[in-house]
């Protein structure tokens, strides 16, 4: 008790030098990436505007990926037996993570769902869905209660016994699920508890109610194609596949093909705003820059009387809404440039026209981010799996892993950041470039507009390096 | 512009930034000691294991606070160590570093080596590399191993669970 009072008294003086836990936002990974070097800033700055040009001078003149051809390669044997299977499989899981939260050790390193849930849920399952199609949507354990009680509900019941669904409002749009990726990211980068087991858990639980009672008031699919903000993101990123995974089949598809059918219903440029900027948040926030800015934030809502840990974590929020508006006044600019070169389009139909252009930069920021960190969390999955509540059990033997840091050298972890980067870079620029040319009926200003379009694009990746890099760090 | 003259821009851009990139990084490579210094203004070099608080707070170097300790936490057991001038130490009182987070910079392979004084108990935890040492109050704990792993890592008392420095282990 006494160490505890020492400590908040300790915290209250020292917080004007220093942040007490705002530094340590990724406790859970034992190692962060070096900054990017000097020259391979410069080399990523020079390469991303050579192939921009390049791109400019190169890029074909007439639209070719706006109609999207899919051939279907394989039949799903069994695949309804599958979907079961699949869906057991989420929900198993589902359960497991939520009684480790709940029942096991309070340390976030030695209890499983902190690690699950920052590392295999939200960053393994967007690069699989981007590898191999949208894994997400067989194992979604909300789904799979939902369908099953559907079922339950039919059987006992007759056809009849549940009501007709209420009609998904269409302005809501994605607007559902870019507030509650924007709210999960709060919780990550900001909620000082973020690592806590049991507060996890709990908020696992309260996100599945949510899910339930949503598909039960507008139905299951099209609260899911719109409002589950997991199953809607990682949809979006499994878009950029060329693997689609629909009906029992298979097909396959030009890679970017998926994304340019993106159906851009209101919100959909919030959601990947809020994936662009709560990415480039949580690189921001871990640097000397924010760090020399936030005491200075915190200190201002101290000074009207509010706690220390509170004033932080409001500085925390601004930042992170900064972030994102940041993000979104940057694509804002690029849609009012595109205005001004003719045809009157309107400001809504060209922000929508080019949403689709944001998610491959979206993913890169992702793999920027989070690659290296995801190798090593997911070295941790070895133990945590044999010792799930972190009580010393040892269910597959596999309870004295540990994480191998060395396995990848620094460079390597670099080339990684700076190439997701450039390609990410790359791909939207040609999304944008197909998109100007089927939107515009006049060839020249369809290139002009794509000036615009450039400067948006190179924006974000020169933020993105610029967050790597030695600079902000 | 015909394809030909496409393939051709396609390939010089390919050509400029293959060779700019293998430019780059030999430079990279044999001047990183400068190019590190240009960035972070106050780098000592490697051999000394120095420490600093970087482009942040020269002036707070912890190796410049060892050589004057306070008379009350003078305690014959850390004296050999004090003939060690370049040994970084890392002051806490009340369970946070005096000065703020700083960082320690080492270079891979080199022997990582430093000190936490504490006016509590408490234990020091270095991640990644899981060492952990115990610090009685009012004394100095001294962490010693190889610099294996490249990469950030945040040294921590494990019973507070506040970080007190940053380790940066370049390769």
């Amino acid at each position: 008790m006494r160490r505890r009072t020492l400590v908040a008294a300790g915290l209250a003086a020292g917080l004007a030098l220093a942040l007490p836990s705002a530094a340590a936002a990724h406790g859970l990974v034992g190692k962060q990436d070096l900054p990017i070097p000097r020259w391979l800033f410069a080399w990523g700055a020079a390469g991303v505007l050579i192939v921009s040009f390049v791109a400019l001078a190169t890029l074909w003149p007439s639209p070719r990926l706006q109609e999207l051809r899919e051939r279907v390669v394989w039949r799903v044997p069994a695949a309804r037996a599958l979907e079961i299977l699949g869906g057991a499989i989420g929900v198993f899981v589902f359960a497991v993570v939520v009684y480790a939260g709940l029942a096991g050790s309070q340390s976030p390193q030695e209890n499983l769902a902190p690690t699950f849930v920052y590392y295999v849920f939200w960053v393994a399952i967007p690069f699989l869905s981007f590898l191999i199609g949208d894994v997400f949507r067989l194992f979604n354990p909300w789904r799979a209660i939902a369908v099953a009680a559907a079922w339950l509900a039919a059987r006992v019941g007759g056809r009849d016994a549940l009501p007709e669904p209420l009609p998904y409002p269409r302005a809501l749009g994605r607007w559902p699920a870019a507030i509650g990726i924007l709210v999960f990211a709060w919780v990550e980068l900001v909620y000082v508890d973020r690592d806590d087991p049991s507060t996890l858990a709990i908020m696992a639980l309260a996100y599945a109610a949510v899910q339930l009672v949503g598909m039960s008031l507008y139905g299951i699919r099209p609260w899911l194609r719109n409002a589950d903000p997991f199953g809607v993101t990682f949809s979006l990123l499994a878009r950029l596949s060329p693997l689609h995974w629909r009906d029992g089949r298979l097909a396959v598809r030009k890679p970017l093909a998926g994304v340019v059918a993106l159906d851009p219903r209101p919100g959909t440029v919030a959601l990947v705003c809020v994936m662009i900027g709560t990415t480039s948040f949580d690189g921001f926030s871990m640097g000397t820059v924010w760090n020399d800015v936030a005491p200075d934030v915190q200190k201002l809502f101290m000074d009207i009387g509010l706690g220390a840990e509170v004033a932080l974590q409001i500085a925390f929020t601004l930042g992170l809404l900064a972030m994102v508006l940041l993000v979104a006044a940057l694509y804002r600019l690029g849609v009012e440039g595109m205005r001004t070169v003719g045809e009157a389009h309107s400001a809504q139909e060209l922000a929508r026209a080019f949403a689709h252009t944001l998610v491959p930069i979206a993913l890169a920021y992702l793999v920027a981010h989070y690659f290296s960190a995801l190798t090593y969390q997911a070295q941790a999955m070895a133990y945590l799996i044999s010792d799930p509540l972190g009580d010393g059990s040892n269910l597959f033997g596999t309870a004295s892993a540990s994480i191998d840091y060395s396995w990848i050298s620094a460079n390597a972890i670099w080339y990684v950041q700076v190439g997701a980067l450039i390609v990410g870079h790359v791909c939207g620029l040609i999304l944008a470039h197909d998109r100007a040319l089927a939107l515009y009926r006049d060839a020249r200003a369809a290139t002009r507009s794509q000036y615009w379009m450039l400067v948006v694009m190179v924006g974000f990746t020169s933020l993105g390096l610029w967050l790597l890099s030695a600079a902000s760090q | 512009m015909s394809n030909v003259q496409r393939y051709l821009l396609v390939a010089l851009a390919a050509v400029v930034l293959v060779v700019g990139f293998v430019v780059l990084s030999d430079s990279g490579d044999d001047d990183s000691g400068s190019a590190t210094n240009a960035a972070t203004a106050t780098q000592p070099p490697p051999a000394q294991t120095g420490a600093d608080g970087g482009a942040t707070a020269p002036a707070e170097e912890p190796a410049e606070e060892t050589p004057a300790p306070e008379p009350e936490e003078t305690t014959p057991a850390p004296e050999p160590e004090e003939a060690e001038p370049r040994v970084p130490t890392i002051r806490v009182r009340g369970g946070e570093p005096v000065g703020g987070v700083k960082t320690l910079r080492f270079a891979e392979g080199d022997e990582i080596d430093f000190r936490v004084r504490s006016d509590q108990a408490d234990e020091v935890h270095v991640h990644g590399y899981d060492v952990t040492k115990q610090v009685e109050a009012g004394g100095t704990a001294r962490l010693r191993f190889e610099a294996s792993i490249v990469g950030r890592f945040e040294v921590e008392l494990h019973g507070s669970h506040t970080q007190i420095a940053r380790l940066e282990v370049q390769p």
